[in-house]
């Protein structure tokens, strides 16, 4: 298990800490989805910098972890997380509370970061496939994000172990079925009924915590 | 009969693997049927969650100055994603009776897109899939074996059907489809199917 806070309170590797301290908010309070929103419209409203850089602060290293998982080496990823936190910037205003959490919004604007360079990756034959059965493709919980982690815990953690893994393969990695039923060695028609039902399980847990 | 993409698809669409060709034709159906975007939102909250919860990676040395040298600098209007080509820009070529078809090229797609015109009464090819259709029905209606399905319908054909489609309704039926895999038409239409889906 990643100790949490460790990883979070690392100081960059330019020599600053990794926190913004001439800014008053301190990053440990930043931990809600209801503060990350406040950060968004301050951007909206006021352009604010500090905000900005409390967003960079939590969701650059997490964008990057995450594009990874899609199959981005460090360098893409890290082309990635700055086109993505620059649209965060430039597209502050957009974000909409009441339709969504600040990490769904983040996560919208860094997917259409990925498909942006994973195009442009394709052209260079640059892009890595990635291997359904690599560990990038597991996922723990994490057991620092408070409410994010329970949440995620419940809607994800509660799928039985193979259920979790067709979600997975399938939000991660665009594999056909065929080839999902290969890897786990099922039946094709067991794989399309087990998508379903893992599937519906995890809408009615995101509906349930709406 | 309304029919809605599957929420595979959907989860593909929010998390952003979906191919190219299908992420534009769901992008097409959110248009005529707005409801569905709320269910590709609670797909994103998902992704959210994952994100929020991911171990931070190590970012490379003066990232976050590039990122603020990047927002001084940066212009008021994002860029908007190219959607699907204008019906009208297409080149539509003659498939047989009351049937028009055009090929449609999207940028990074490995699935092949294309668009139908069916004068009504007039039935579409034929055909069976070597791998999986998507059909989005803009304009008009059609039925086939399985029932009627009108404009906004997103039908989904698994690979073994073999279905023939016939155009309903006064106006002319317009649909745009995505294939996986190639088209396969039994008998003479079906040559003049792969000719002209070459």
């Amino acid at each position: 298990m990643p100790d949490f806070a460790a990883q979070h309170w690392t100081p960059r590797l330019d020599g600053t800490r990794g926190l913004p301290h001439r800014f008053p908010m301190a990053i440990s309070t930043l931990q809600t989805e209801a503060q990350r929103a406040a950060l968004i419209h301050a951007i909206a409203r006021n352009a604010d910098r500090s905000a900005f850089i409390g967003l960079f602060e939590f969701y650059a290293p997490r964008i990057k972890a995450q594009a990874m998982r899609f199959g981005l080496n460090a360098d893409a990823a890290e082309d990635v997380v700055q086109d993505a936190m620059l649209s965060v910037w430039r597209r502050a205003a957009q974000f909409d509370a009441v339709r969504g959490s600040a990490s769904a919004w983040v996560f919208g604007i860094a997917a259409n970061a990925r498909i942006d360079r994973m195009r442009r990756d394709r052209r260079l034959n640059a892009v890595e496939p990635i291997d359904a059965d690599s560990p990038l493709l597991a996922v723990e919980a994490t057991d620092g994000t408070g409410a994010d982690a329970a949440r995620l815990e419940r809607c994800v953690q509660d799928l039985p172990e193979e259920q979790r893994r067709i979600v997975h393969l399938s939000f991660f990695a665009d594999l056909p079925h065929g080839e999902i039923a290969r890897r786990l060695g099922l039946p094709l028609g067991t794989v399309k009924s087990r998508i379903r039902l893992a599937i519906g399980k995890l809408r009615q847990a995101l509906r349930d915590e709406a | 009969m309304i029919t809605l993409p599957s929420d595979e698809i959907l989860l593909k669409y929010a998390s952003g693997v979906l191919d190219p060709a299908l992420r534009l034709l769901v992008a097409e159906h959110i248009a005529l049927h707005p409801e569905t975007a709320e269910r590709i939102a609670a797909f994103s909250e998902f992704g959210g969650m994952l994100l929020a919860a991911e171990e931070p990676a190590a970012l490379t040395a003066g990232s976050l100055d590039r990122a603020l040298a990047r927002i001084a600098a940066a212009p008021a209007a994002a860029t908007s994603a190219p959607g699907w080509p204008a019906l009208d820009a297409l080149h539509w070529r003659w498939a047989g009776p009351g049937r028009r078809i055009a090929k449609v090229d999207i940028d990074d797609a490995t699935m092949q897109a294309y668009a139908l015109k069916i004068a009504p009464g007039k039935a579409m090819l034929q055909h069976s899939h070597a791998e999986r259709e998507w059909t989005l029905i803009v304009q008009g209606s059609y039925c086939d074996e399985n029932g009627e399905y009108h404009a906004g319908a997103f039908i989904e054909e698994d690979g073994d059907t073999v279905h023939t489609p016939v155009a309903t309704g006064d106006v002319e039926c317009i649909c745009l489809a995505v294939l996986s895999g190639p088209l396969t038409a039994p008998g003479l239409m079906g040559h003049v199917a792969q000719w002209i889906m070459r």
